[in-house]
């Protein structure tokens, strides 16, 4: 009884306050409809660079850590401090630089609804018209 | 129920029991203590210091990280970036590695069962969670920077590089440095508490163990005395009641304090000196009784003695004069034998007295016609003469006849007394009995008419005086019982190997008064004075003593029958 209670604690510790449902959002032009977990974590670890019809892949993040960041990093099983480690590595090994990230929802959104083959992820309801939703977290 | 009463076993069982009990828990106990405490071990060795390692690992490598990033930024060329920037990326991998061993550790324990949620925090405190993630924040933010910092150092803008490392980045490096710090100094201290507790868990169970085990001694030498006190106490007094009341002492009374066994026997045992009491008490009563008897019987025995003295000389006295009464009877018995005999003689005597004196003148009258001178012829004509001769020769008959009947009553006294005969002998009773008719002719001469129905007996083996002596008896005892004229008729018969002589009388019969003790001595029907009643006696003894029986039938004024019943064969 003790144990179970304990665990629901930490359960809902982990899951912060607020559930959040975050869109993994592209650029309207790309042609997938949908990415796998693995693509995902791939494009942003820079091992996928490119889409399939050679569209350079764009990946954009967050500066702020929201619950919208929290949850979209834990959908990728990854912390963001061991993204950054991925990304350092990545530039020391002259492989490219860490993705662009953005002080609020709205500029990454702005900045994937300009670039095409950018890569975002927003609150559902930021959504609008002029991206493809790939994939939406359910976080409960 | 009280404990007291209960039963011997169950009192055991309630006593070994609750010491069982008792070192079940502190084993229970222990065992529990033990494990907790290797559990609390096995979190120092398996989680705590991994963690701190982890810790410390991180800083370190964090610092050679910084060192690196700088010698990264001082070099000009290319080829000497190459090593700080290969070095950078083996450090990046060894801090996440570290990381994630740390939240691996932090996770393990989280879902550690044995713990409790106090305890967990205990493990990992809300301090270190919040000092883990405000340096994660800044560890972060100096990842940032150093993507500033690289960009700046990969473009030879080294001026740019060292400025920021040694500006906002050296800040925030100095700060999760510390915090790192902060994290294993945190870990110390609760690395110090954690074997503190270990040790004060040690010392609890320690204790606790020892007062159980103290306790249980407590309880057992308690439950020993108990047993003592419940039992061996008990049995004690009881044994010593027993050698008292085995050594006579039977006022012991036990205090009986419990429904056991032991109780009971308690109980049963003064149930048993109340018995003996009782017993004992009574047994005094009757024995005081008897005293009292054996007193009054003493004194009692002493009369006895006196009268019995007395009796002894009465009975000397009743013998001698009993002797002296045989003695008497036999001179009566005598004298009236003598009387008869006496009587009986002179009557011959008398006869020839006179025959003689009648003789005497005859001879007389002979003689004087011899001196005359008669001739014969003239003395046979002398009718004086001849009547002489006629009375002596009819005196002389008479002479020869009385003598003759004197010569049968001298052998009929000889007959009767048969005094060369004492000796044991064959005879015929009925020569016995016609020996004492014989004797007491005079008795019954014209007076009683004797009818003699002799039957045919073999000579028995007898002492004839003595029963010559009995029949003289009965057959006075017949006559003198028949006053006036009478019968006597005498019988004889045999009977086997018994002879029967009957004697009946038609007499005045024997009073009934005095029938059924006609053989005790001193019975008499003569008067005072004139019989010693103790003809039938002797009698009685004399058939006795050859082995034979009287059997008596009388009938007032018809008369007595007296059978005497004798053996043939005296057995000896």
């Amino acid at each position: 009884m003790k144990h179970t209670v304990f665990l629901i604690a930490c359960l809902w510790c982990w899951t912060g306050e607020a559930a959040a449902q975050v869109a993994v959002i592209a650029h309207k032009d790309v042609r997938a409809d949908t990415v796998a977990r693995s693509q995902l974590f791939d494009f942003y670890a820079g091992d996928l660079k490119f889409w399939a019809d050679g569209t350079p892949i764009i990946v954009l993040d967050l500066k702020p850590k929201t619950e919208v960041k929290k949850t979209f990093y834990k959908y990728l099983g990854k912390s963001s401090s061991r993204m950054k480690s991925i990304w350092l590595k990545r530039m020391l090994s002259g492989e490219g630089d860490p993705p662009q990230a953005f002080k609020s929802e709205e500029e990454l959104l702005q900045k994937v609804m300009l670039t095409p083959g950018a890569v975002g992820f927003v609150a559902t309801e930021k959504v609008n018209e002029q991206v493809k939703v790939l994939v939406v977290i359910e976080e409960k | 129920m009280k404990f007291k009463d209960l039963r011997l076993g169950v009192k055991q069982g309630i006593g070994f029991g609750t010491v069982l009990a008792i070192m079940a828990a502190v084993n229970v106990y222990s065992l529990n203590r033990m494990a907790v405490l290797k559990d609390e071990i096995d979190e120092v060795n398996n989680n705590w210091l991994p963690r701190v390692i982890a810790v410390s690992d991180i800083n370190i490598s964090t610092s050679d990280l910084r060192a690196n990033q700088l010698q990264h930024a001082f070099a000009t060329a290319d080829e000497s970036k190459q090593g700080p920037a290969n070095l950078m990326q083996l450090l990046l991998d060894r801090i996440d590695n570290d990381m994630v061993e740390y939240q691996t550790l932090k996770g393990a324990l989280r879902s550690r069962p044995s713990y409790s949620m106090e305890e967990a925090r205990l493990y990992y405190s809300e301090e270190e969670k919040r000092i883990y993630s405000e340096f994660e924040h800044q560890w972060e933010e100096y990842q940032d920077l150093s993507f500033e910092v690289l960009r700046l150092s990969l473009e030879n803008e080294n001026q740019g590089a060292v400025e920021v490392l040694n500006g906002p980045a050296r800040e925030v490096f100095d700060n999760f440095s510390t915090k790192l710090e902060e994290l294993v100094m945190v870990n110390r201290i609760g690395s110090l508490e954690a074997t503190e507790r270990a040790e004060d868990t040690f010392h609890r169970a320690r204790s606790f163990t020892r007062t159980l085990v103290f306790i249980s001694v407590v309880f057992s030498a308690v439950f020993a005395l108990g047993l003592v006190r419940f039992i061996t106490v008990p049995v004690r007094q009881l044994a010593q009641a027993a050698k008292s009341v085995a050594q006579g002492d039977i006022g012991v009374e036990l205090e009986v304090c419990s429904a056991d066994e032991i109780g009971q026997l308690g109980h049963s045992f003064n149930q048993m000196t109340e018995g003996l009491r009782h017993a004992r008490e009574k047994t005094e009563e009757q024995a005081t009784m008897l005293r009292r008897q054996n007193e009054e019987l003493g004194a009692q025995a002493t009369t006895l003695e006196r009268q019995n003295d007395d009796l002894e000389e009465a009975l000397q006295q009743l013998q001698e004069a009993q002797q002296q009464l045989v003695m008497k009877e036999k001179m009566a018995s005598l004298g009236n034998l003598v009387a008869g005999v006496a009587h009986e003689i002179n009557n011959p005597v008398g006869a020839i007295h006179s025959a003689a004196e009648t003789s005497s003148r005859a001879i007389e009258r002979v003689v004087e016609a011899f001196e005359k001178g008669d001739d014969i012829e003239q003395l046979r004509t002398d009718r004086r003469f001849c009547t002489a001769l006629d009375v002596m020769g009819r005196n002389n008959a008479i002479t020869i006849t009385a003598s003759e009947r004197i010569t049968t009553i001298v052998q009929s006294l000889k007959n009767f007394a048969r005094l060369d005969e004492a000796e044991l002998q064959q005879a015929d009773v009925r020569e016995g009995i016609d020996s004492t008719l014989t004797l007491l002719h005079h008795v019954m001469k014209g007076r009683v008419e004797v009818i003699k129905e002799y039957g045919e007996v073999a000579p028995i083996l007898c002492y004839p005086n003595q029963l010559n002596q009995v029949f003289m008896n009965l057959l006075a005892n017949a006559a003198e019982a028949i006053e006036g004229n009478g019968t006597i008729t005498i019988s004889t018969a045999q009977v086997g190997t018994e002879i029967q002589v009957k004697i009946a009388d038609s007499g005045g019969g024997i009073p009934a008064e005095i029938r059924e003790r006609i053989f005790d001595p001193g019975i008499t029907t003569k008067g005072r004075g004139v019989g010693t009643g103790l003809g039938l006696s002797i009698s009685y003894n004399i058939v006795h003593d050859h082995q034979g029986r009287f059997e008596v039938q009388s009938k007032e004024g018809v008369g007595s029958e007296f059978t005497i019943v004798l053996p043939v064969e005296m057995k000896t």
